[in-house]
């Protein structure tokens, strides 16, 4: 059997006193989209941070692709892709310039087209002489996500993927996930506030709550547990106050 | 290596994209042909008038002329000391005040620290790049200026004097690398572009006009009116002093080494390739010295500050 995607035990972070991630104890296996949900300061970003070697843990594990996060860093990068929440890579510089510098950093070999199979999978061949200091937010998204899958990444992190975009710009970062997902195979992992986005993408979702999981499970394992008419922000805010050792008391 | 010299790369092409380096780098080439100018004008203007006097001696039949001026070739170029003392530190203070500050500010930190680039790699390509910016520029001024010194001045120089002012860039360059170390140090500590920009700008006015000013107050101060013979004596000790505080600021190091080079201290003209050679050394060592400090405690901040990927 493959690794999964992304596994973690008692993965700890203390900011000083502050527990920003608590024991965290996850596995995605891989082909996931998995949707990580919880208020702001819940701890997403710093679990992305983690999991991305940002960071490095106070107590406990992970890794990523079967790399440990912390021993084998650098293999754990080269397999990862990270778009955050706002993408502005360098303004004086093109869109080509500004791949072509990220992929010379992993290593990619065939630069230029490589640079030409990302846009043309973007749909957006013709950006790559503008200089992203022109870009609207939505088409930056874009250049992000094209710089993240440069080096045919086996799992892609996604911090708010639609923040600040409008309902089309939304749609077509929706339509490019799922394709990323179907088509080549790339795990997504994305941090999102959207329910609306969570039930349309994903196929398995965690909520964490002041650093704590509060449930991780394949969306329609949660969903099932409710009566038909609960809406996913009933089910996400019930999670997420009582996790799932109350399931039992769920109204179904 | 490769990813060094990938960031390497890409600072020098930003940075030749940048408005404000842009600019500063035009107002310097700028001066250094005013400089030129100015000095070509000033050295004929002292050759005519000696010419127009020794046509008139001779005229009245004076036998016994004067000594024609002694004219140093390389003293036309020595505005470019205060050239390289302001223009260049402020230039080298645009470069690296934005290094980290303003990746940390768009989150572009965060997206290359996720690449297979170890935190060393990402600086030392910063350093090496906009070293490279400063190299390249200092380059362009010298032959700038050896164009300008024979199209202006109709000055053709020598083999050494264009060793003197090579010599004076090597200077330029330990000089203005100081303050691209210390902005860029400044740079992973503080969050905001602004404020790394301004803390540069006043240590560089500190070094370069403070301390040397602070010195030459106690240098004046430390005189003695000897009552018996009414002569002003120097205080041995105090002296000693103004010259240490003096030894603080890489400007006045940067005058002191250029004044020489460039033929402006008295006697320095006549001064061999061997006293050069060694007094040029010991001038690039304490020059270089701040630059590796800052540099080291840059290189240790960075390995340590989780602080800047999260900010």
């Amino acid at each position: 059997m493959d690794n999964p995607a992304i596994e973690t035990h008692g993965l700890t972070r203390l900011y000083g006193d502050v527990v920003a991630l608590d024991h965290l104890t996850l596995t995605v296996p891989r082909g996931e989209i998995f949707g990580f949900l919880g208020h702001n300061g819940a701890g997403k970003t710093t679990t992305v941070s983690l999991l991305t070697t940002l960071i490095l843990p106070t107590s406990g594990s992970a890794s990523v692709c079967g790399h440990d996060i912390v021993r084998d860093n650098l293999a754990v990068r080269q397999c990862i892709g990270y778009v955050p929440e706002n993408v502005r890579l360098y303004n004086d510089l093109t869109v080509e310039e500004n791949l072509a510098f990220f992929a010379a950093l992993s290593g990619v070999e065939d630069i230029p087209g490589r640079i030409t199979e990302v846009l043309t999978l973007l749909d957006r061949i013709e950006w790559r002489n503008r200089r992203v200091g022109s870009f609207s937010k939505g088409m930056r998204q874009r250049v992000g996500i094209a710089q993240a899958l440069l080096h045919q990444p086996e799992v892609l992190f996604m911090d708010e993927p639609s923040s600040g975009l409008d309902p089309e710009g939304t749609q077509e970062i929706d339509e490019l996930i799922v394709r990323l997902n179907r088509e080549y195979g790339i795990t997504i992992f994305m941090n999102t506030h959207q329910l609306v986005q969570v039930t349309k993408l994903c196929t398995s979702i965690g909520i964490l709550n002041h650093g704590r999981l509060m449930v991780a499970d394949p969306l329609a394992n949660i969903t099932s547990r409710f009566a038909e008419d609960h809406s996913l922000e009933d089910i996400y805010l019930h999670f997420e106050r009582n996790g799932l050792a109350e399931k039992e008391q769920v109204p179904a | 290596m490769n990813a060094i010299l990938t960031i390497a790369r890409k600072e020098i092409r930003a940075a030749f994209r940048n408005r404000m380096f842009v600019t500063i780098t035009i107002l310097f080439l700028a001066l250094s042909m005013l400089s030129v100018y100015i000095g070509s004008t000033t050295k004929r203007a002292e050759m005519r008038l000696y010419n127009e006097t020794v046509a008139m001696l001779t005229a009245q039949g004076v036998t016994a002329l004067p000594d024609a001026p002694e004219i140093h070739t390389l003293t036309i170029l020595s505005n470019l000391t205060e050239y390289v003392a302001i223009v260049g530190a402020i230039l080298a203070v645009v470069l690296g005040y934005n290094t980290l500050t303003e990746e940390k500010e768009t989150g572009g930190l965060r997206l290359i620290l996720s690449r297979p680039v170890y935190r060393d790699t990402l600086l030392t390509g910063k350093l090496l790049g906009n070293s490279a910016i400063i190299a390249i520029l200092l380059v362009a001024v010298l032959f700038f200026n050896l164009i300008l010194l024979v199209a202006i001045g109709g000055i053709w120089p020598t083999p050494g004097e264009v060793a003197r002012l090579s010599m004076f860039v090597v200077m330029a360059f330990a000089y203005m690398v100081i303050f691209l170390a210390v902005s860029m140090l400044l740079s992973i500590h503080m969050k905001s572009s602004a404020s790394v920009f301004l803390v540069s700008l006043v240590l560089w006015m500190a070094v370069s006009f403070v301390i040397p000013q602070m010195a030459e107050t106690q240098m004046a101060n430390s005189t003695v009116v000897n009552s018996v013979s009414g002569t002003t004596n120097q205080i041995p000790e105090d002296t000693a002093v103004s010259r240490t505080i003096d030894f603080l600021s890489p400007t006045w190091h940067l005058r002191a080494i250029g004044d020489q080079l460039l033929e402006v201290s008295p006697g320095s003209a006549a001064l061999g390739a061997g006293v050069l050679t060694v007094d040029s050394l010991k001038s690039l060592l304490v020059l270089l010295a701040p630059t590796l400090a800052a540099v080291a405690a840059g290189y240790i901040t960075f390995q340590r500050s989780e602080a800047l990927t999260l900010e």
